[in-house]
Parts: structure tokens; sequence; C-alpha cells
């Protein structure tokens, strides 16, 4: 038990995807605007996902698509088109949606923060995890 | 048991029937075979007058409930519970075990199995029947998104639904790694806590219960993503800290703020209803763990004013708590409600 406890822990890769960045605010009253949180990753792994087109045509309306391609940025994704072409489909631009996908769902920061653009208050990612908590003072 | 027809409209909060409801405690029942048993917890003190954990182990020994019902043939065994073996005693001083609250809120997603399915599109974790080539689609596994077949037949039916489902006080992450099983992983699971330690302790449960898609954060209920997800939750689960307490304990943080839930055990709760409505889809659920002492009537009539109303899925008399499962939607039958399979 202790074996697999410890291998579960260390073999730990998944992170904070960017589809998660994308639907992140500053949970202070008053920052609902402050939108996006800038990314900064330290730590990146990538992990394949069996990629389901429906299912990326159905994320893409809760996409902020311009925070998405800046996201994209930070982490070295430079490919994606400046705009998505309208309507979506899922066999003519089939290729497009497997990018998405891999942007959206195959990228994991496992460390780094994110900034609120307004008041520059750091919210650590810490081993995949986002630590959106706010101070007693903050609250 | 539970019935599988589209759920009647709940006027109330009506008594139910079957092996969800039950008075009795858990004697002369068997144990299903290693599931539960496994999952006894570590006894510790807890500093309030009505405590949420009992002194004895808490052994699972209900079995699961089968997916039967009255004429209804079983066509899938209930979904085992999920596998929490990496978690040790260590690990339930910073998270909340899962206790007799879990195992009925488990037992309550197990049964509304059908339901959920039926009303997301999720096809059912078996093979379909040869007859149905001309869909085009692979057999779910049980893991992960089906794979569309590219365009082809996409048209002639409506491709597999997806869920957003989030979980508050994710704790353990047994609860919202379940609900993704019983999904067949159709969707994208996303789990709050407070306790950075419980998130943590969360995603190792996701991982290892090879759950694709989903995501742990820290934070407050569901602040962080509350302006991004307008009308975008299908599914939102809340076992609360139920337990009346004072109110200076509510919010002091670590493994306390998993039950502390100040007068009448709704401080923190009551910060999340008004939300709900923003956030859950039309044709969104909202599952939540109540005792008798949180006054249900009186969440049911909050819930009410928005247009929601309740049903009890589940209840259980475990020791000095009267525990209950409601579920709570928006009223309406569209067709979308009808079984994906006959």
């Amino acid at each position: 038990k202790t074996i697999v406890r410890l291998w579960c822990r260390r073999s730990s890769a998944r992170g904070m995807r960017l589809l998660t960045h994308n639907l992140l605010i500053n949970p202070m009253k008053g920052f609902e605007q402050a939108f996006p949180l800038k990314l900064i990753p330290t730590k990146i792994t990538k992990e394949e996902i069996k990629f389901n087109a429906a299912f990326v045509v159905h994320l893409l309306p809760k996409i902020d698509y311009k925070v998405l391609l800046y996201a994209a940025s930070t982490v070295g994704i430079k490919n994606l088109p400046a705009e998505l072409p309208r309507p979506i489909d899922a066999t003519q631009h089939v290729d497009l949606l497997k990018a998405l996908h891999h942007t959206l769902l195959e990228i994991h920061v496992e460390e780094g923060k994110l900034v609120c653009p307004k008041s520059e208050r750091e919210f650590p990612i810490k081993q995949g995890i986002p630590n959106m908590r706010l101070n007693e003072d903050e609250v | 048991r539970m019935s599988t027809s589209p759920p009647k409209i709940a006027e109330s909060d009506s008594d139910g029937e079957g092996a969800l409801f039950s008075d009795s405690s858990d004697d002369g029942v068997q144990a299903a075979p290693g599931d539960r048993s496994a999952h006894s917890s570590e006894n510790f003190s807890v500093p309030t007058a009505v405590t949420k954990k009992n002194d004895e182990k808490d052994i699972r020994e209900k079995t699961l409930p089968a997916a039967e019902s009255k004429g209804v043939k079983a066509t899938e065994k209930a979904i085992k519970d999920p596998d929490i073996s990496h978690l040790s005693s260590e690990d339930f001083k910073h998270v909340y075990s899962p206790s007799e609250d879990t195992f009925l809120l488990l037992d309550a997603i197990n049964a509304d199995a059908k339901y959920l399915r039926a009303r997301f599109n999720i096809p059912a974790p078996e093979p379909s029947p040869p007859a149905d080539s001309e869909k085009g689609k692979n057999s779910v596994e049980g893991e992960g998104p089906d794979t569309v077949s590219e365009g082809k037949g996409a048209a002639a039916s409506p491709p597999p639904g997806h869920v957003f489902c989030a979980e508050v006080g994710v704790g353990s992450g047994m609860v919202l790694t379940h609900t993704a099983r019983v999904l067949g992983g159709h969707g994208y699971f996303m789990g709050v806590d407070i306790n950075p330690e419980a998130a943590l302790r969360a995603k190792w449960t996701l991982e290892r219960n090879k759950i694709p898609l989903f995501d742990v954060i820290g934070g407050d209920l569901l602040t962080p993503l509350l302006h991004r997800l307008r009308n975008s939750l299908d599914i939102v689960i809340f076992n609360p800290p139920y337990v009346p307490t004072p109110s200076e304990e509510v919010g002091v943080g670590g493994i306390v703020a998993s039950w502390a839930g100040g007068k009448k055990g709704r401080e923190v709760l009551d910060r999340l209803l008004p939300v709900l409505p923003d956030v859950l889809s039309a044709k969104g659920l909202f599952y939540l763990v109540a005792v008798k002492e949180n006054d249900p009537e009186d969440i049911h009539a909050i819930m009410a004013k928005s247009g929601f109303v309740a049903e009890k899925v589940a209840q259980r008399q475990v020791h000095n708590e009267d525990l209950r499962i409601y579920r709570y939607s928006r009223p309406g039958a569209p067709s979308q409600l009808l079984p994906v399979e006959s």
C-alpha cells in the first residue's frame, strides 16, 4: 500500500489545463472583470487524452478565444488561427479541432502562477493546483 | 428502489421508498466484497456536540444498490466505488475521510445513474446493439470520452452529451470521481476546496481512477469560476459542513472546515445558494447533503424562489444524524429527458 501511495504521488503529472485558466478570475469582490489572469508557467507537462471532436465543439462557446490564444502563447503554442471559423464543423475543421483539443486539454501547468491584471495579486499553482483562496484580510 | 422512469416533479419533500430510505442501522446487511469495509476511517475527535462522525469505525456495510427496479431488467452493474487506496490515515488528518454522508451521496448518485445519462444524453457503459451500425459510434469503454466518428452520421443522431460538473468541497475526491465514472468520463469535472491539502488528495484520487478530464482548484465555494460559468454547470454537488456549531468555528480552516456549519449548520451553504441559479445550466442539477437540523424546508423555499424543485433522493438515519440527499432541478420535461436507449 505504501508503494502504491508513493508511486501515485510521484507520478502525478497532471496540472491546470488551459481550459481551466480560461475560466478563472480573481475571486476578490469587485474583480470579476479582472480576466484573464496572467499565466506564468514554470513547469509544464503534456499528456494525451482521447480526441473527441464533438466535445471540443461543445466547449468552444464557453471559451474566450482571445484568452486561449494568449494562454497558448505562454506555453509555446503559436499555430492557432487569429479567429475561429463560424460555424465550426466537426468534419471540415478536424485539424483545427485537434489543435484546439491539444491546447485546451493536453497541456498541464504543474507549477507557476496566475496574476491578477488589476491588482497584481499572485495566485500560485503548485502540484498542478491553482490556489485561488483569499487571505482573511482580502475577504 | 429508485424508479428509472423520467422523474416526477416533486411538489414537496415527500418520503420515498426503497433501499435508499432507511431508518435502520446497518446491522445484518452483508458487506459488499472488498469495497467499502476497506474504507474505514480513523477515529479522531470532533470539537462539537453534534458529531459528524460516530465513534465506531465508519465501515461501509450496505451493499451497492442494484440497478434493478420494479419491472425493469438490470442492464448493468452498479459502478464500483472509487479506489482510494492511495490515501492513508496521515492524509485523513488533512482531508475529510469518507463517512456515512459520503456513502449516502455515492448511493444516491448510483441510483440516479440512468436518470443522469438520460438527462444529459450520455451513453451507457456497455456496447451498443449491433443494429446501430448507422450511428457509427464506438462503444463506450466506461473510461474516457467516446470517439465520435468524424462527421459521418453525426448529423443523423445527436452526439453523446458531455457534462460540466463541479463539486464544491471536493475533499478526498471520492464523490466527484464516482460521478465521473457513472457518467463514463463524458465531461469536464471540476473540484474546488478551501483546504489546499484536500484539493491535492482529490487530484490524486481523480488521477488514480483515470478520470480523463478534470481540474482541482483551491478556493472558496465557486467564487473563482462564477463569472465565467454563467448557465454552464450541468451538475453541482455539495456535501457542505452541515454540523451546527458556534459561528466562530466556521472558516477556521483545515479539516474543521469540513464540518463546522455555524448556526443551524447553514452558514456556508447559505453563501452558495444565491449563486446557483446563475451558474446552473437549464438542465442543471444540484445535489446537496443535509441533516434535519439544517431546516431543509427552508432550503427548498430559497431554491424555489429561483424556480427550482427539490426531490429527496436518499435518506438514512445514522446514529444521531438524519441524513438526506436532495436533488434540485428546474421543472420541465423536454424530449431530451427521455432515456437514450429503450
